[in-house]
């Protein structure tokens, strides 16, 4: 969820049962106000009406206008008591002048008249109160909505504004490259938290990248300190195999020493470009064209694809892409020379370059189906194959970087990796 | 022949230096940078082997541009353990004529070595003659008795390493590697390389030679004409 709508949701939750609960509250007490009035209006009829009785011991005439109306009537002896006090009621009556059944309030109390119980009930219609609370309502309720939308629009606009050198600072971070050269630089901000943020983010730019310089500088140290003594072992190898006294038995010994030692020195060399390809060391970009590269690594398989008797299917056709050439050769090279490694004797080898996808299939024994192991270091499709099995992963890093596609599979005895150039194929 | 060997691991200095002293090199040795600095400039050598690391305050680098400042027709070969590309290009820029990566094969060394020296010395035009055949590196052609040999790229190829490497036992991966080039990394079987022999044996061997190539079991192949 994006910081604006974040702070536009928390804003509408916080504010939004705070209007409603005043519009309750306001409703409800307008509501009390009204009753409250109309109560008092019924009670001084009802003293008005006492006193009549009171100065001429008998009631006063039957009354009915549009709103209020009183009448009385006799109570049965025996119920005198029960008549004592007053009750309110709301009911409904009906107005003959408006030819319809109306709300009304009711107030009901006894008198004595000359020993007789009566009981009265003077009644006042609520129709227009009930008109003005609608009215009421309605106009709070708009109001709250209007200012509700106008404090969001205005949030939004200050959210905006205060977050601005907050965005400027995450674009910044985005664009932000280890292998490049300027160090990180971030616009200042008046804003002191933010300003903070970016001193902070300065300093543990400024931390990792030269925490990244020391590791680099030590991997190629470490390459350093161990391809020598890899040399000096091999070296000593050659000579000791121009010993012409030597047993055949000892020559053997000290020649798997020399293939392991090579073993090792090409471990080395591999990890080391794939640490390289990882740390982003390759960022220069040019046009690239691939044809000429496939087709200079099938001329430079055409030794091991004559010794697998490997059948050809090639169909190229011209494709140039933005990218950077050493990176695109590495892809070239390993996807090419492990479809020949990993091929079976008299095996296939098809690859299809088109305005969209490189497509390397080759013929394969099962063990290669397994995609997700093939990718981790080391993995190794086939248990005797000497090879180092960081082919897949350097495959995998490089399509990462470079917003490649990468699809691989295993059917029907054929693996095929595909290379789409533009990851919203599929 | 004068070489300068500048290489600060002694054992491996002690290797090359008595590789190419087998091979009838006077070898020089320096094992860090102000040595090599003053006798890559005090003297004369026909090639200089250049290690990139060096203690003592400078690098490879630094001999190769203060010796071609004052002799660039100097022949330089880089031995490095950096196989940084930028340290290749950097290298050949000041002038390197060839860069190895460490870990090499002497054989290899003593090959390109040969090679560079033929076109420093001979521009190249001088044959190479061993016996009945006579190669012309300049237009890449064999004779054998003077008969044209027709040879693929590779198989020129490894007829050359053979006659720069000869009474030697060379190892199949130095063979292959030699053939690959630079990639040869990415492949671990090399198996290819016994058509490529057996097919250059015939050829020799079709047009009168006697089979100068040995089998050494398991290891490898010699090129000789003793034994």
């Amino acid at each position: 969820m994006k910081l604006l709508h974040k702070t536009q949701q928390l804003f509408f939750r916080g504010v939004l049962p705070v209007f409603v609960a005043a519009g309750v509250v306001s409703f409800f007490t307008l509501r009390g106000v009204f009753d409250h009035e109309t109560d008092e209006k019924l009670m001084g009829v009802q003293a008005e009406i006492e006193s009549y009785v009171q100065a001429n011991d008998t009631l006063p005439a039957f009354f009915q206008t549009v709103f209020d109306r009183w009448y009385a009537e006799r109570m049965p002896n025996g119920s005198v008591k029960n008549t004592s006090g007053q009750t309110f009621s709301d009911t409904t009556l009906f107005n003959k002048f408006e030819n319809e059944m109306e709300p009304f309030r009711q107030l009901r109390f006894p008198v004595m008249i000359r020993g007789q119980a009566w009981r009265v009930s003077v009644s006042t219609s609520t129709v227009e109160y009930h008109d003005v609370v609608l009215i009421l309502a309605v106009l709070l309720t708009t109001v709250f909505a209007l200012l509700l939308l106008v404090m969001l629009w205005v949030n939004r606009v200050v959210s905006r504004k205060v977050w601005q050198p907050f965005f400027e600072t995450l674009e910044e971070m985005r664009r932000f490259r280890l292998a490049d050269h300027a160090p990180l630089k971030l616009s200042p901000s008046s804003v002191e938290e933010i300003q903070e943020l970016n001193t902070t983010l300065e300093n543990l730019a400024h931390q990792v990248r030269q925490d990244y310089h020391t590791v680099k500088k030590f991997t190629e140290n470490a390459s350093h300190e161990l391809q020598t003594p890899l040399a000096v072992i091999q070296s000593k190898v050659e000579i000791l195999l121009q010993d012409e006294t030597m047993s055949e038995m000892q020559a053997q010994q000290i020649n798997i020493i020399g293939q392991s030692t090579q073993r090792m020195a090409r471990l080395n060399r591999s990890l080391l470009l794939l640490s390289k390809i990882e740390n982003h060391q390759f960022p220069a970009r040019e046009a690239v064209a691939l044809k000429p590269l496939l087709e200079k690594r099938l001329v430079w398989l055409e030794d091991f694809i004559a010794e697998k008797r490997l059948e050809l299917q090639i169909e190229l056709a011209e494709k140039t892409l933005e990218t950077n050439l050493f990176l695109a050769e590495t892809l070239v090279t390993n996807l090419l020379t492990n479809a020949v490694k990993h091929n079976i004797s008299e095996g296939m080898l098809r690859v299809t370059l088109n305005e969209c996808a490189l497509i390397v299939e080759n013929s394969a024994a099962s063990p290669e189906g397994q995609v997700a192991d093939l990718m981790a270091r080391f993995a190794r499709g086939n248990p005797h194959s000497e090879g180092v099995g960081l082919g897949l992963a350097m495959v995998l890093e490089i399509c990462e970087q470079q917003g490649l596609g990468l699809e691989m599979g295993f059917e029907n005895g054929v693996w095929s990796a595909a290379v789409f150039f533009k990851k919203s194929v599929f | 022949m004068k070489i300068l060997l500048i290489e600060d691991e002694p054992e491996l200095a002690a290797s090359i230096s008595d590789f190419l002293k087998a091979e009838g090199y006077l070898v020089e040795p320096a094992s860090d940078f102000p040595t090599a600095l003053e006798k890559a400039v005090v003297y004369q050598y026909d090639c200089l082997l250049v290690d990139i690391n060096l203690p003592g305050g400078g690098t490879g680098l630094d001999v190769i541009r203060a010796l071609k400042t004052l002799r660039p027709e100097a022949a330089v070969i880089i031995i490095s353990a950096r196989n940084a590309l930028d340290d290749r290009i950097a290298g050949l820029d000041f002038g390197a004529d060839d860069y190895l990566t460490k870990p090499f094969h002497l054989s290899e060394l003593n090959a390109r070595l040969k090679a560079l020296l033929r076109r420093r010395h001979f521009g190249g035009s001088s044959d190479i003659v061993f016996h009945e055949i006579r190669v012309n590196p300049n237009h890449r052609s064999v004779y054998v008795k003077e008969t044209l040999l027709d040879l693929t790229p590779k198989e020129y190829d490894l007829l050359l390493y053979f006659l720069a490497n000869q009474h030697r036992v060379l190892r199949r991966e130095s063979i292959a590697e030699h053939l690959l080039g630079d990639d040869a990394d990415q492949m671990d079987d090399f198996n290819f390389i016994y058509s490529h022999i057996k097919n250059l044996r015939k050829k020799l061997v079709d047009l009168g030679c006697p089979d100068y190539v040995y089998a050494v079991y398991g290891i490898g192949y010699k090129f000789t004409d003793s034994k």
